[in-house]
């Protein structure tokens, strides 16, 4: 046993008072009962820390090599990255370190930690063969490994995570932590296949990382500190922890739904309906998060032609997520609703030849006494299609014997005229998503309705027979039902919100021309060609459907309506 | 980007000491691995763990799931359960933080809240009162989870008819019953939608639901 030293030190507070409660009890045993001061001036005289210490050398001279860890830092608190769907980079600062135990200075490194209780005398440049710092566990979600035997202590700093496949961009500031103030990292030591590279002159690790598909990878990198006032390098070795999560990407799986689930839908489908002076194209596919998972496409189309006018009909519908036959509701909605507009929007047209005579059309479309008094007469046949789509959804819910809101279901309908040298529409709109005409040409949007959302995302209303109150559901309707005319470039376009999110976002963004014309665009930079003789039309919609947008991976659902030359 | 917060409310009292509080951190080991490997939920889930006992503490404050390193968690020697100080420091806290939805903004979905006790709350005047505001909170889906012999569910089932028991407090248990959160948390980041609490899935055969 090494030779005890000369003079007694201060212990520490609670080492002091389990030593004199220790003391206490073994007094005590010996029919000696004496007050706490007596008891402490005993333990000064007696050279009972010296041989505490004496005792901690010995037990660490038994302890198997341990990870060596003496510093734990991590980032407080992190803000999310907010990184854009397009060019998402994670460009996360190491500044906001939050020291979770400060002991073992790096300045001398070879200092042994202190032991729980008792400290351990301060012994520099000789470090016990093993050096443990009790203070600091392991990072919890790195998995222990068996340590080599190590030289000095460590320093271990824990960066922001990383996202595979996602740019990362981490400057090593050692400034903020007291301990690693007078520090900078000088060497690194990162593996190629990670895919970063550490810049010693910069100070920052950057790259692209590179994880295999669907893996989490948790690197430990390591390196050593340079002593920023006069350039050595600290015998202290460095420790760098980086948590790369898996490309999202890479995790979605396309799973197919049980095979005895009832009303079933195919996972895409698009349509044409060309007549009537009009073009009419839709497309849906089932959203990553329903492949994910293994259930049907929830969202609905549907495109006709009324009986005996000139009108065109369409329909879009999102069955609720949290409804387990909201496919079948969205499917009624879409179809009850242009069946009955199919024998009923034909007594439109007298009030539209009525109001909107050929030779001042456009001089009538900007009064808005004139369209307003329009649209009071498009309330019955849209209302009424509305709620027999409702009754049907009702009574279909009945028969299965199940709750009416299990078929929960938005609804966008509109029916389409060809009128002067653009079309009229009139439509009703319940739920979120959305139902615009607009002009690529010009900065002018016609939304036709508001989108019920509610406080928080994913709140919405839907086709159920509460919106249709007792004993008058037509204050309900009125405020649903909008009528508006384009010119011939116009576009119509109904949406479910799993493309008017990700492309719109907000409310407000919906009601801005400039949105509207920046997407047109951006569905003209993908696959869509929109020309009155492309075949593939339909097709090219299911594709462009297909957009990557970071959360937003709800079933998508776009018709779209142009005047056919 | 719309986040999904998730709330994790973890008794540590003075009886989680030693092997249940262990247990309790592998099994929120083995819940983020799990949420990690699921992409709706790395997109949107955002983890907040709050602990109990006679103080409450915010280990890990609302944080991104791509970005969340987990803290051991530990208990103190001994000590009470104070479960009504710690629904009242979450709604403070729900209210300063929870996006809601503006014409230029869109909103938080609506956020989880799993509640784990081994026991039951000491502060039961603090605990009725914030059972009232708790409903008042626009949860998509309360958890509660009853673990022990000696936890009571008639606390927790005022919070939520949605209670769990763990017979047992070792790992296997826990990370059962935190997987299936994973699970229930999965289903959360995609179907919301209709008022109420949205569908979970069923709970492994460890796990009992008490009704």
């Amino acid at each position: 046993m090494p030779a005890l030293p000369a003079e007694a030190r201060q212990l520490s507070p609670d080492a002091e008072s389990a030593l004199l409660a220790f003391l206490e009890t073994h007094l005590r045993a010996q029919g000696i009962a004496l007050g706490g001061e007596q008891l402490r001036e005993i333990s000064r005289q007696a050279p009972v820390a010296g041989l505490l210490d004496a005792i901690l050398v010995s037990a660490r001279q038994l302890l198997p090599p341990a990870a060596p860890e003496a510093i734990m830092l991590q980032p407080a608190a992190v803000t999310a990255p907010a990184a854009p769907a397009t060019a998402a980079t994670t460009n996360a600062q190491v500044n906001s370190y939050r020291d979770i135990a400060g002991q073992a200075p790096l300045a001398a490194p070879a200092t042994a930690a202190p032991a729980p209780a008792v400290p351990a005398p301060t012994a520099p440049h000789t470090p016990p063969p093993a050096a443990v710092a009790m203070a600091v566990g392991p990072a919890p979600e790195t998995p222990v490994k068996p340590a080599p035997p190590p030289p000095a202590p460590k320093t271990v700093v824990r960066l922001p995570n990383g996202t595979a496949g996602q740019r990362y961009d981490v400057y090593l500031d050692l400034a903020k932590s007291p301990q690693l103030a007078a520090f900078r990292v000088g060497t690194l030591d990162v593996p190629a296949d990670s895919g970063l590279i550490f810049d010693s002159a910069t100070g920052r690790l950057s790259g692209v990382p590179q994880a295999e598909a669907g893996q989490t990878r948790e690197h430990q990198f390591t390196g050593r500190l340079v002593t920023l006032a006069d350039g050595t390098t600290s015998p202290a070795v460095l420790r760098i922890d980086l948590l790369i999560n898996p490309d999202p990407r890479s995790l979605w799986k396309q799973l197919e739904p049980d095979a005895a689930l009832p009303f079933r839908k195919e996972h895409r489908r698009s349509a044409e309906l060309v007549g009537k002076g009009l073009r009419a194209v839709a497309a849906s596919v089932r959203g990553r998060s329903h492949a994910n998972s293994g259930s049907f496409r929830e969202d609905d189309f549907h495109l006709d032609h009324d009986r005996s006018g000139g009108w065109t009909l369409v329909a879009v519908s999102d069955g609720a997520g949290s409804a387990k036959l909201s496919r079948l509701g969205s499917e009624l909605a879409c179809s009850v609703s242009c069946r009955n507009l199919q024998e009923s929007i034909v007594a439109l047209d007298a009030q539209l030849d009525a109001l909107l005579p050929l030779d001042t059309l456009v001089e009538q479309v900007a009064k808005p006494e004139v369209m307003e008094n329009l649209r009071k007469h498009c309330r019955e046949p849209l209302g009424y299609a509305a709620f027999n789509a409702c009754k049907e959804i009702l009574n279909r819910a009945q028969g299965l014997g199940v709750p009416e809101k299990d078929l929960s279901a938005t609804l966008l309908v509109a029916a389409v005229r060809p009128y002067g040298d653009g079309f009229f529409v009139a439509a009703y709109w319940i739920g979120d998503g959305a139902a615009a005409l607009f002009d690529p040409q010009r900065p002018e949007v016609n939304l036709l309705g508001d989108a019920d959302s509610g406080e928080y995302s994913g709140q919405t209303r839907f086709l159920l027979s509460g919106e249709f109150p007792a004993p008058d559901p037509w204050p309900q309707i009125d405020r649903r039902v909008r009528c508006a005319w384009g010119g011939p470039g116009s576009i119509l376009a109904l949406m479910s919100d799993g493309v008017s999110d990700p492309k719109f976002g907000t409310d407000n963004a919906l009601r801005n021309p400039l949105r509207w014309q920046e997407w047109w665009n951006d569905v003209l930079a993908g696959p869509v060609n929109p020309a009155p003789d492309n075949a593939a039309l339909p097709e090219e919609l299911t594709s462009y459907l297909d957009f990557w947008s970071q959360g937003e991976h709800d079933d998508r659902t776009l018709a779209l309506v142009f005047r056919n030359p | 980007m719309r986040r999904l917060p998730v709330y994790l409310l973890l008794d540590t009292s003075g009886s989680m000491r030693g092997e249940p509080i262990a247990a309790v951190n592998v099994g929120l080991q083995a819940l983020v691995a799990s949420l990690r490997q699921d992409p709706s939920a790395l997109e949107t889930v955002h983890v907040c763990i709050m602990t109990f006992d006679m103080d409450v503490k915010t280990v890990v404050p609302l944080t991104p799931l791509d970005q969340l390193h987990l803290p051991q968690i530990t208990t103190p020697e001994s000590g009470p359960t104070f479960l009504g100080k710690a629904l009242e420091t979450l709604c403070g806290q729900l209210d300063r933080e929870l996006r809601r939805s503006s014409a230029d903004e869109k909103g938080d979905w609506a956020p989880l809240l799993f509640v784990m006790t081994d026991g039951s709350p000491t502060d039961l005047q603090v605990f009725e009162e914030q059972v009232v505001e708790i409903k008042r909170r626009p949860f998509g889906n309360i958890i509660g989870c009853a673990a022990g012999p000696k936890a009571k569910q008639e606390y927790l089932l005022q919070l939520t008819d949605r209670v769990f028991s763990l017979d047992t407090m070792d790992s296997a248990s826990f990370t059962s019953f935190f997987k299936w959160v994973s699970a229930a948390v999965s289903s959360g980041s995609r179907s919301q939608g209709t008022e109420g609490a949205s569908a979970l899935p069923p709970p492994p055969a460890e796990i009992l639901l008490v009704i």
